[in-house]
C-alpha cells in the first residue's frame, strides 16, 4: 500500500522559476556584507588591544567572516531551490520548504482570504514575483512562493480567488494575466 | 468627554509627576516657568478630549456601524454588524463614579478592539450592544428585564475564587518575593554591619546568619505574593457570573473595574482547559475560549489593548470538575468532546528529547572546560582553592546531568502526552504538574503544516500543528508522530476542515 509520505512526494511538486537562486544568491550577498560588517568592532578593538602584535591585516576579521557566511549561504541556496515546492490541487495548495528544518503547509482553497502579488527591486529586475496568501485570523502570510514569474504568479492567484469565491460573488470569470508566459509554458497544464 | 480626560490625564503622568517633583523640591525653574508648566499640561489634557468629544460619533445604517473620528484627518470606519466578534462593556472606578461606560467592538481584524466607543451612559451602552448584536432596538428596561431571564450557565463562589487564586501563579508571587528581597537588600546588609561592629564574628557564622535571614525573607515576600494573588484574583473576579441566552454567552465580573462581556457561541473557535496538580486535588480547572477577535482585553490587565496578545482568553477563571463536560457542551455545541480516543506519541521522542539536548549539554560542557582551562592557566592560586573532582569532573558531570534531564522530560513526554482525531475535533492534553487540554474541531482549521527539525528527521518523525483563526491562542500541535502519520494527519485533516459545510459561513 502507498504510504501518505510517498503519496506526498514533493519530487513531484512544481518547481519555483530557477531565477530565483539569482534572486537568492544575491540577496544572500548583501546579508551577508550586512554581518560581516559587524565584525568591523572585533577587529578594531582586537587590533588596538594587540599594539602592532596582531598577525593579520587590517580588516581581515570582517573579510573572513564574509567569505565564510558567504560560502555557506551560497551553498544552502541550491539546496532550499531543491526543497522549496508548491502544489496546486483541486481544492487546496500545499507549499513544502526547508532543508533543515523542514514544512509543509497545507492550505485550503476554501479559507483563502486574500492574495498578494509583492516584489523588491532586484526580483523585478529578474521579472520575478512573490505570492502571499493570507486566511483569517492569522497576521502573517499562510503561506508564501517566491519567485514565480509574473505569468505564473497571476494565473496562481487568479485560480486561487476564484475558488475560494463564496456563492453570489461578483467575480464570475477568471482574469487572464496581464502578461504572456516566459516560455510559452503554462502551470494549467 | 471624563474618560477622554482620565486618558489623557494617564498619558502625561509623567510630566504632571514632574510638576509635582518640582513644586516638592523647590528645584529647577522660576515660579513663573513652572505656572506656564502647569498651563500647558491643563491645556495639553483638556484640549485633546474637548476636541474628541465634538469630532466622535458612531451610528448604526443598513446593518452597518458607522464610527466617525479626527479633527483634521477625518476617519470613518464601517463594520458590517454580522462580522462582529464579540463586544466588551468595560467600566473601570472612574466610569463606576459617573455612570458611564466604555463599549469594546471585536471584529476578525486584528487581536485589538476594531472600534471603541467610550463614555457611554449605561443604558446608551446596553441598548447599543443589543442593538448590534443582531437584535431589535429596544427599550433599556426591556433589556434589563431579559437579562434576568437568561439561564445561569456558572456562578462560582466565592471559596472557590479563592481556592483558584490560592492554588496557582506562584510565578508571579517569587518574582514579588525576589523583587522585595533586592528592595529590603540594603537595609539588611546594614543591620547587619550594625551587629558585626558589636560582636565579633568568625566568617562562617555570618554566612549561617545570613543564609537563615534569607530564607526567612524569602519565605516571607512568597507569602505575601501568595496573598496578593489571592486577593487580585478575588478583586478582579468577584461576582464572576457566566450566563447564556440565545446563543450567545455573557460574562460579567470586577469588584472595582466592572466587566461585561457578549460572545456568540458558534464564533468559538478553540476551547481549552488548565489545571495544576494541586487543582486537580482540589477538583477545580480553568477554562479558556478563542475567539477570531482575540479578546486579548479580557486577560491580564484589562483596558491596555495588544499587550497580551499571546495571553489565551479566559472563560471563566474558575470551574469545577463536574460543570465541566457541561461547558465544552456549551461552548462547542456540534461536537463530542468527552470520549476522544487518545493516542500516544511515538517512543522515539525520548530519543528525540536526547538528540535535542546533546548539543546544548555540549555547549555548556565545552565552555565550561575552556572556562576551567583558562582559570588554571592564568589564576593558578584560585584554581588550587577549588575541590579537584570539580575541575576534573566538572564538566563531564554537567553534561552527563544535562543529559539525564533530557532523557527523563523525554520520558515525561512520551508518559503524558495524548492527542486524538476522533469525532472531528483536534484534542490534545499535555504536561504534568499542568496539565493542558486542547480542542479544536476540525471545521475551525484554517491550514494545517507538518514540520520536522534536524532531530525529529533522523528517527522519521514530524510535528502536526493546527491554525486556527484564533490569534491569541498557541496553535495545538501534535509533537513527534511518525512522519507518515503526521502527513496523513494534516493533509486527512485540512481536507475535512474545507468540505465542512459549516466551516464557510460559521467559520467566523
Amino acid at each position: 500500500m502507498e504510504t501518505m509520505v510517498e503519496k506526498i512526494d514533493i519530487t513531484r511538486w512544481n518547481q519555483l522559476e530557477p531565477k530565483v537562486k539569482t534572486l537568492w544568491r544575491v540577496s544572500n550577498a548583501i546579508y551577508a556584507l550586512l554581518l560581516s560588517g559587524l565584525a568591523i568592532i572585533p577587529d578594531l578593538i582586537v587590533r588596538k588591544a594587540a599594539k602592532g602584535a596582531w598577525p593579520l591585516f587590517p580588516f581581515a576579521l570582517p573579510l573572513i567572516a564574509f567569505v565564510v557566511l558567504g560560502l555557506l549561504m551560497q551553498w544552502v541556496v541550491g539546496r532550499s531551490y531543491y526543497c522549496y515546492r508548491y502544489k496546486l490541487g483541486d481544492d487546496d495548495l500545499a507549499v513544502a520548504k526547508g532543508v533543515f528544518w523542514k514544512s509543509w503547509r497545507f492550505v485550503n482553497r476554501n479559507r483563502i482570504q486574500h492574495v498578494d502579488l509583492t516584489s523588491g527591486p532586484i526580483a523585478r529586475a529578474l521579472g520575478l514575483v512573490e505570492v502571499s496568501i493570507y486566511v483569517g485570523g492569522m497576521p502573517t502570510a499562510a503561506a508564501t512562493i517566491p519567485g514565480l514569474s509574473q505569468y505564473d504568479a497571476e494565473l496562481l492567484r487568479a485560480s486561487l480567488v476564484k475558488a475560494a469565491d463564496m456563492p453570489g460573488s461578483m467575480m464570475t470569470q477568471q482574469p487572464e494575466p496581464t502578461v504572456p508566459p516566459i516560455e510559452g509554458e503554462d502551470i494549467r497544464g | 468627554m471624563v474618560v477622554e480626560l482620565q486618558r489623557f490625564v494617564r498619558q502625561f503622568i509623567f510630566l504632571i509627576g514632574y510638576g509635582v517633583f518640582v513644586m516638592v523640591t523647590g528645584q529647577g525653574g522660576e515660579e513663573i516657568g513652572f505656572e506656564l508648566i502647569g498651563l500647558g499640561i491643563g491645556a495639553l489634557v483638556i484640549l485633546p478630549a474637548v476636541f474628541k468629544y465634538y469630532s466622535y460619533g458612531y451610528s448604526i445604517t443598513d446593518g452597518k456601524l458607522l464610527v466617525k473620528s479626527g479633527i483634521i484627518q477625518k476617519n470613518l470606519r464601517t463594520i458590517p454588524l454580522d462580522r462582529i466578534q464579540n463586544i466588551n462593556v468595560k467600566r473601570d472606578w472612574l466610569h463606576r463614579l459617573l455612570g458611564l461606560v466604555v463599549l469594546e467592538i471585536e471584529t476578525a481584524a486584528g487581536a485589538q478592539a476594531e472600534a471603541t466607543i467610550s463614555s457611554l451612559s449605561e443604558e446608551q451602552g446596553h441598548v447599543l450592544q443589543a442593538q448590534l448584536l443582531g437584535q431589535q432596538a429596544r427599550s433599556y428596561s426591556r433589556i434589563k428585564r431579559e437579562d434576568e431571564a437568561v439561564r445561569v450557565v456558572y456562578r462560582p463562589t466565592s471559596w472557590e475564587l479563592f481556592l483558584v487564586g490560592a492554588s496557582e501563579n506562584r510565578a508571579g508571587a517569587i518574582v514579588a518575593a525576589i523583587a522585595g528581597l533586592g528592595f529590603f537588600q540594603p537595609i539588611l546588609n546594614s543591620w547587619l554591619d550594625e551587629q558585626g561592629t558589636q560582636v565579633v564574628r568568625n566568617a562562617s557564622r555570618l554566612g549561617e546568619g545570613e543564609w537563615r535571614i534569607f530564607a526567612l525573607g524569602f519565605l516571607v515576600f512568597l507569602f505575601i505574593g501568595w496573598v496578593i494573588s489571592i486577593v487580585s484574583t478575588f478583586v478582579k473576579y468577584y461576582g464572576f457570573e457566566l450566563s447564556e441566552k440565545e446563543g450567545k454567552l455573557k460574562r460579567v465580573y470586577g469588584l472595582i473595574n466592572h466587566f461585561e462581556n457578549m460572545l456568540p457561541i458558534r464564533r468559538i473557535q478553540t476551547v481549552h482547559i488548565d489545571q495544576n496538580l494541586i487543582q486537580k486535588k482540589l477538583k477545580i480547572c480553568k477554562m479558556y475560549a478563542a475567539t477570531a477577535g482575540g479578546m486579548a482585553v479580557q486577560s491580564g490587565q484589562e483596558g491596555q489593548g495588544n499587550a497580551q496578545l499571546l495571553s489565551a482568553p479566559l472563560l471563566t477563571p474558575v470551574l469545577r470538575d463536574e460543570k465541566r463536560s457541561e461547558l465544552l457542551r456549551l461552548t462547542l455545541p456540534q461536537y463530542d468532546l468527552e470520549h476522544p480516543d487518545y493516542q500516544r506519541v511515538s517512543k522515539k521522542t525520548v530519543l528525540r528529547h536526547l538528540r535535542s539536548g546533546f548539543w546544548g549539554a555540549l555547549f555548556v560542557a565545552g565552555g565550561m572546560t575552556f572556562g576551567i582551562r583558562m582559570l588554571v592557566d592564568h589564576a593558578p592560586e584560585v584554581a588550587r582553592r577549588a575541590p579537584l573532582w570539580q575541575l576534573q569532573y566538572g564538566p563531564t558531570l554537567v553534561f552527563c546531568g544535562f543529559m539525564l534531564l533530557s532523557l527523563f522530560s523525554g520520558f515525561l513526554f512520551h508518559r503524558f502526552a495524548r492527542w486524538s482525531e476522533s469525532n472531528r475535533v483536534i484534542a490534545n492534553r499535555l504536561g504534568w504538574l499542568k496539565v493542558r487540554w486542547n480542542y479544536l474541531p476540525m471545521a475551525k482549521i484554517q491550514l494545517t503544516e507538518v514540520t520536522q527539525n534536524p532531530a525529529q528527521r533522523w528517527l522519521g518523525l514530524g510535528t502536526v500543528t493546527f491554525y486556527s483563526a484564533a490569534p491569541s491562542f498557541k496553535n495545538t500541535e501534535v509533537d513527534d508522530v511518525d512522519l507518515g502519520d503526521a502527513m496523513a494527519l494534516a493533509y486527512g485533516t485540512h481536507r475535512v476542515a474545507g468540505t465542512t459545510p459549516d466551516a464557510l459561513f460559521d467559520g467566523f
